[in-house]
């Protein structure tokens, strides 16, 4: 093996490739991904909205997604302007040194499906990616696990020396995951919106 | 219509409503997505089976001849049919709780792979259980069982065999535990390879009969007539039976379990004694016994005596040799705190050496080299899948080196890596994973157990694909005749 001298933790892994020839065409710059096995649905009954600022939120976002299995062989029929998070069938794990971005392929694009719309993937990362599926069409389409659904660019990210980049929140990811978008910044925003007067403060401040 | 007949039209209405809700319970279930066909397969029947009783009662309900029976023999006949339903009630929830949405799809579809080696006409359902326990069941015999009562023809679809196997739901995703289903599917082996015959019969030593028998005697008698033991009346000869029978009894249930442990074992290497070990020290004592299983330290000492003839010491990691050496030292400690006279006796004629010998023999005897884990692989697998494990990387699949083409790694192989790292506190995985040194342990163990049941997936997914593949060029290489349609559901 030509890269047998360097750790793994230091290589590009993508696995498993089921057809290394028709996922990663010669020539090509990317390789495509296929779609997973697992897929969460937003279930829209029990919640007025989404709140990040919420100190629910957390706990809310496991009660809003049904968590869904389709075996390879199985469909799961995408209705017009339905939302999914998907994942992909293979695990990532990128060297500090590569960062990629995971877009759709054309052909499905064609039919109205948007496969990502956050779509960069840090270096260090390592897990399935999760899509963010919507049908953008006018009529439903099926979603196979195990088609090729989109397509991975990767390349290289220059670091400053001896600086280690922290490792993504969805790293180790198993499954298509949801995070608390402001959990860095909600308390700022909290306190500032009550500085501006707009929320009343809590009876304790 | 007289009290007669109103009395047997109640009866036929009745059992005929218990068939519709069934039916309607069967439809409920239908829907769901299981994990493996063997649970469609059962429910199919099961709907068979309402069915043809449905047609029974409507039958009996217009027979001309219900005139010539007397009370009795009325009920009877409707009773031959409508004894049934409890048993399909019975068997309908046997398969709730199978569906995708309640037990890892992730480690049950390459289960079945596996139980399907060693019963090729077998099918595999596991369900997720309210209790702290595995457990194994074979469905298929109830079911042949109510068609024949019913003179109705035994579906061709039904399986020679249908498992059920049930693993606790609360913890349906730690797949490092669920390596006790391995025992569950020695209990099958078990009958199959018929280890009873060429294990018993054990012979229990007479003078530890005769102390169990005072022993008995005297704490009987305390407890029917406290202070007044020699009032007592005694049937000597009867008591003395009802001992050797309570032993020989328990014997035969031990030597199963014993066996079902061992073939544990044999299957799915030392990973199936670290989660013994994990699983049922967590909530047992050590030394409890019971008429249909032996002490814990039994049985792990049974598994270190086969551990001991197939592994060598230098085939494990530091850390898991420690383990082993822990739990080697326990399991070798005398039986001293076993609860119960007859426990005691049976437990004295099972440890004789010549006992085990002949046990792990006989199961030895019985698996083929290929359907074993053993000491090579477990080397391999700790080595090449456990490099990737450190990296957080599914051990999916493994390259050679060599050519640098991959081959799919086996269940076996993720778990017994899984569990070396594990026991080795997975020090070089937490790196990987954010936070991971700050991590409860808990915590990290469940994130541990995910990232493996998702490497099972992935190798299924390996496997899978390359059997359609192979399919493929088969059919090809056999005609366009040979060809196969797709029209999905």
């Amino acid at each position: 093996m030509r890269n047998a001298h360097i750790p793994l933790v230091d290589r590009l892994v993508i696995t498993p490739i089921l057809e290394w020839e028709r996922q990663a065409k010669p020539g090509n710059c990317t390789i495509d991904l296929r779609l997973g096995q697992r897929l969460r649905v937003p279930r829209r009954t029990k919640l007025d909205c989404l709140d990040h600022l919420s100190d629910d939120y957390p706990r809310n976002i496991g009660r809003y997604k049904d968590d869904h299995h389709v075996f390879i062989g199985d469909y799961f029929v995408l209705h017009p302007r339905q939302f999914v998070l998907g994942e992909t069938l293979e695990w990532i794990h990128l060297p500090r040194s590569l960062g990629a971005y995971v877009i759709g392929r054309s052909s499905w694009g064609r039919d109205g499906l948007v496969i990502a719309t956050a779509t960069g993937v840090h270096a260090g990362y390592s897990g399935v990616l999760t899509l963010e599926i919507t049908n953008l069409g006018e009529i439903p389409v099926r979603l196979y696990p195990g088609l090729c659904i989109a397509q991975l660019f990767i390349h290289t990210v220059l670091h400053d020396k001896g600086v280690k980049p922290a490792l993504s929140r969805f790293a180790g990811a198993t499954s298509p995951e949801s995070a608390d978008a402001a959990a860095d910044e909600k308390d700022i925003i909290k306190r500032l919106a009550v500085l501006r007067g707009l929320v009343a403060p809590k009876p304790s401040e | 219509m007289g009290t007669r007949e109103q009395l047997w039209d109640l009866k036929i209405r009745c059992a005929q409503e218990r068939c519709q809700a069934l039916a309607a319970g069967i439809a409920g279930l239908q829907s769901r997505i299981q994990t493996t066909p063997a649970a469609g397969t059962v429910i199919r029947a099961i709907n068979d089976a309402v069915q043809a009783l449905q047609q029974y009662l409507g039958d009996l309900l217009h027979s001309p001849d219900l005139d010539l029976l007397t009370e009795t023999e009325l009920e009877a006949k409707i009773h031959f049919a409508a004894r049934n339903l409890p048993v399909l009630y019975r068997l309908l929830g046997l398969v709730e709780h199978s569906d995708v949405s309640a037990v890892p799809a992730e480690l049950i579809v390459p289960l079945r792979r596996e139980l399907q080696n060693l019963f090729p006409d077998a099918e595999l359902l596991v369900v997720a259980s309210p209790t702290l326990n595995y457990s194994v069941l074979e469905l298929s015999q109830y079911l042949r069982r109510i068609f024949e009562n019913l003179n109705h023809a035994i579906p061709k679809y039904l399986p020679e065999s249908v498992f059920r196997a049930s693993i606790p739901s609360v913890e349906y995703d730690q797949g490092l535990l669920h390596c006790i289903l391995a025992h569950e599917i020695g209990h099958p082996l078990y009958d199959l390879h018929h280890i009873e015959d060429k294990v018993m019969p054990i012979s229990i030593e007479a003078t530890h009969l005769q102390e169990a028998y005072h022993q008995a005697q005297r704490e009987f008698a305390e407890q029917i007539a406290p202070g007044a033991q020699k009032q007592f009346p005694f049937d000597e000869l009867r008591f003395k039976r009802y001992v050797t029978w309570t032993v020989n009894e328990m014997l035969p249930n031990w030597v199963q379990e014993l066996a079902a442990d061992l073939f544990g074992f044999m299957l799915f290497g030392p990973a199936y004694l670290f989660a013994f070990i994990h699983f049922s020290q967590s909530f047992a004592l050590l030394d409890s016994a019971s008429t249909s299983h032996p002490p814990d330290r039994e049985r792990i000492r049974a598994m270190f005596r086969m551990l001991d003839r197939m592994y060598s010491a230098d085939v494990f990691s530091q850390a898991t040799r420690e383990f082993l050496d822990l739990w080697r030292q326990i399991a070798s400690r005398e039986n001293a705190d076993v609860q119960g006279v007859y426990e005691g006796v049976a437990l004295k004629a099972i440890r004789d050496a010549r006992v085990s010998d002949r046990l792990i023999d006989a199961v030895m005897a019985a698996m083929r080299p290929e359907q074993c884990y053993n000491a090579q692989r477990y080397r391999d697998d700790c080595g090449a899948l456990g490099e990737l494990i450190d990296a957080q990387i599914p051990p999916a699949e493994v390259m050679d080196p060599a050519t640098g083409q991959t081959r799919a790694a086996t269940i076996t192989g993720i778990l017994n890596a899984g569990w070396d790292r594990f026991l080795s506190g997975l020090l070089r995985f937490k790196e990987q994973v954010r936070d991971g040194s700050g991590m409860a342990p808990f915590d990290l163990t469940l994130r541990f157990n995910r990232f493996l049941l998702k490497s099972m997936e992935l190798n299924d997914a390996v496997i899978a694909w390359g059997k359609a593949k192979d399919d493929i060029i088969n059919r090809q290489s056999a005609g366009p005749d040979a060809e196969c349609s797709y029209s999905p559901r």
